[in-house]
């Protein structure tokens, strides 16, 4: 069991402490008394088979998969993707998972067999993506049969399951007609929500319940209506904080046990990024891979798989937090969220910064209303011309316009939706779908609503002007700033990255 | 545009110009004596061991040991060695016999840090070293012998995967190698997915080795898809052949293929 996560509160003692801003890391110094909320020791993975074996044939509700399969039952494997973890993981679990599954599918003798990938709105898998997370047997055996789709939410051969408020549901075709499904998928973060149902329902679904207004009870219909279709086995292993490569090991350890391998290389990496251009920087640093502890999987009915896999998480990552800060101070770091560009986009380092770590917490926030974030990242207006073409787009024409989500929605959103270039970059180029911006921006203002001020230290000051933030050149620059909102002396938290925190609040 | 920005929020243009950042960095850590001479902070919890690491696909690369002589006298192939991904030391390899030079050739194609020895297979697993157990001698030539129960003994005892291996063209190696070929004898080793013993009785996990090293060693050409359908189908044994048969059989010329399924 990896060590939990605590807060530190900084004294004489305290070296400078690391601090990550797109590709770039340094050392800063902290003022006395700053918070730092460092999250669970990244610990590597151990074989998961003994869990995942467990959890098939002891699963929290219902029967074991072994007794719901047999020969002549339909099966459809489910591989649910929501884009993360970043950085990839080095030893996917999910491929374990599949491979034991059909290990018992084999077993009882089942012939009718696919694998569908759930992306939802995130970017299609390619048959490298397939190979590269399910490994060369799955690939081989299943792959060259086209035994394994990866969803398309904009696909003419969904087929409806039921109405919500008026509105049908469509889903994957295959899993609608399968007796058994088994989803299989990751827990790393606290959210709500089944990642499997969102990732094979149409796109108009997965607008309208996590669109501009996100419905929770509208979701929760959804993932009933798919439940309902057939018989379904979830299994989802939790995973732990990233575990980082000698190169990058310095992002695991804390500062005062770092030795000398360590310092090397972080001189090594700071040096790589200020001394090589950039795609020789992106060489090394765009496309990281990670280990995860695997802390437990847990097997069945999909309501009770995501209820204790959530519990889970929250055991092995709540860092409890005395009390909400002035001012939170949050490292963004580019590997952290966009595959294959070590600096990440503007609009996907809010979204970081605001949401995935901001927003990380058991319900009290980490910041006071009223209070200040500020987070480290260039905000270069760095998106890749092929799978994030919509979020230029967004960035450059939508924003300068208007920031409001429901104007955006207005006059904005349908036409994206139904771009044929983005619906081609999506079906055929592996893209994301260009809803898939629009969510972002909507989620990244509702968690700065009750902020006072957002700021980017080392900034670009037009992109954070275009996002209505504001850009600094140093923290001090940054406290100096957030002082006219908060006073002169405000109680700082700073999430230590790379690894997530989630904030217990007293 | 409709909204109005600060005149001030231009774009940046970062400068490409090279820094040098290394000299300093190093200097700042000299303090620490590098790391031997650190302060903790007052509240922070203090330090643990970590854990080792597992088997990764670049740890698994085929780089052939230019150190073993093996390496240069025989023309060998190995396929499934994707199914290594993943596996943590110690581990049980359990593999066919087929001749003198059996353990030499696994231990040419695997990884440093799977290294297999077949002597003091206790002490070694306790070491955390993995071994290697072969069947019998088979009573049908070009089949697959017996397993007896000692792998699935040691897996269940030491809580560990076995592995099964096909090895094949490895019959008679030793005394073909003693003679003036122009061409070296072609082997191949076949890895399938690890098994788990968890749960099953030594019967069983001996009968599931044995089973899938048989349909490793008959089914080069199958998915691992396919062998795991047909793990549970009765197979028919080959008839039984004199020994040039078999040697004939082992060195005819194969038809090229450019993908191989297991690979």
């Amino acid at each position: 069991m990896p060590r939990p996560g605590f807060v530190l509160e900084v004294d004489d003692k305290t070296p400078s402490l690391l601090t990550i801003s797109g590709a770039a890391v340094r050392l800063q110094g902290f003022g006395l008394g700053t918070k730092v909320a460092y999250p669970a020791d990244a610990v590597p993975s151990t074989d998961p088979v003994g869990l995942i074996d467990a959890a098939l044939l002891s699963p929290v509700e219902g029967d074991a998969l072994l007794r719901r399969l047999g020969p002549g039952v339909r099966l459809t494997i489910v591989v649910a993707d929501n884009g993360r973890p970043q950085p990839r993981m080095r030893f996917d679990v999910r491929r374990t998972m599949v491979e034991r599954v059909l290990e018992l599918a084999a077993r009882s003798k089942v012939d009718d067999v696919q694998v569908v990938i759930a992306t939802g709105l995130h970017r299609r898998w390619s048959d490298h993506d397939v190979t590269r997370v399910l490994g060369d047997r799955v690939a081989s055996s299943f792959l060259a049969d086209g035994l394994i789709t990866s969803h398309d939410v904009t696909s003419d051969d969904l087929v409806g399951i039921g109405d919500i408020d008026g509105h049908t549901v469509k889903m994957n075709a295959r899993v609608a007609s399968s007796d058994v499904v088994v989803t299989v998928g990751i827990r790393d973060d606290h959210s709500l929500g089944c990642p499997s149902t969102l990732g094979l329902v149409d796109a108009s679904t997965i607008n309208r319940v996590a669109g501009l207004h996100a419905d929770a009870a509208a979701a929760d219909e959804v993932a009933r209506l798919v439940a309902s279709t057939s018989e379904t086995f979830a299994v989802v292993a939790v995973i732990g904080q990233p575990f980082l490569r000698p190169s990058l090991s310095f992002l695991n350890r804390r500062e005062w046990e770092w030795r000398l391998v360590d310092q090397l290389a972080f001189a090594a990496a700071r040096q790589f990024v200020a001394a090589l251009p950039k795609q020789g920087a992106q060489k090394l640093y765009a496309s990281p891979v990670a280990d995860y502890a695997i802390l437990d999987v847990v097997g069945g009915s999909p309501e009770a798989v995501h209820t204790e896999s959530r519990e889970v998480w929250r055991a092995a990552n709540a860092v409890e937090v005395s009390a909400p800060a002035d001012v939170l101070v949050a490292s963004v770091w580019g590997a952290g969220f966009d595959v294959g560009n070590p600096v990440g986009s503007p609009i996907n380092a809010a979204h970081n910064a605001l949401v995935d770590q901001a927003g990380c917490h058991l319900g009290t926030p980490l910041v006071r209303d009223g209070g200040v974030v500020v987070a480290m990242h260039p905000l270069l207006r760095n998106f890749s011309n092929r799978t994030q073409a919509p979020s230029a787009d967004f960035f450059t024409n939508v924003l300068p316009e208007t920031l409001d989500p429901a104007e955006i929605h207005d006059r904005f959103e349908a036409s994206a939706a139904h771009d044929p270039w983005y619906i081609n970059l999506y079906r055929e180029r592996f893209a994301h779908h260009p809803l898939r911006v629009f969510h972002s921006w909507y989620r990244i203002k509702e968690a700065s609503e009750g902020l006072a001020d957002v700021i980017w230290v080392g900034g670009d000051r037009r992109s954070a002007g275009i996002m209505g933030h504001r850009a600094a050149s140093t923290l001090a620059d940054a406290y100096e700033v957030a002082s006219a909102v908060v006073g002169p002396r405000p109680d700082i938290t700073y999430l230590h990255g790379p690894g997530r925190v989630l904030g217990a609040v007293r | 545009m409709s909204r109005d920005l600060s005149p001030w929020a231009r774009e940046s243009h970062p400068s490409a110009r090279p820094r040098i950042t290394w000299p300093a960095d190093m200097m700042g850590f000299a303090g620490t004596l590098f790391g031997l001479r650190t302060r903790r902070p007052s509240n922070a919890p203090p330090r643990q061991g970590e854990p080792r690491d597992r088997l990764s696909r670049s740890d698994i690369r085929r780089i052939p040991d230019l150190f073993n002589v093996l390496a240069w006298r025989v023309d060998y192939q190995v396929m499934g060695i994707d199914a290594l991904t993943g596996l943590q030391a110690p581990v049980v390899f359990a593999a066919n016999e087929q001749g003198a030079l059996d353990w030499q050739v696994l231990k040419l194609v695997l990884p440093p840090r799977l290294r297999t020895t077949h002597r003091h297979l206790s002490r070694s697993l306790t070491q955390g070293r993995s071994v290697a157990v072969f069947t019998d001698d088979p009573l049908v030539p070009d089949e697959v012998g017996d397993f007896t129960t000692v792998a699935a003994d040691l897996a269940t005892q030491y809580s560990i995967p076995i592995v099964p291996v096909a090895l094949g063209g490895t019959f008679k190696l030793k005394e073909i190698l003693r003679l003036a070929l122009k061409s070296k004898p072609r082997v191949w080793v076949c890895f399938g997915a690890p098994i788990y013993v968890h749960g099953r009785s030594l019967a069983e996990t001996t009968a599931e080795v044995q089973a899938a090293v048989g349909e490793l060693f008959r089914s080069e050409q199958m998915s691992w898809w396919a062998v795991q359908r047909g793990a549970a189908a009765p197979t028919c044994r080959a008839e039984s052949m004199p020994r040039w048969r078999r040697l004939w059989g082992q060195t005819a010329p194969r038809p090229i293929r450019e993908h191989r399924l297991w690979q």
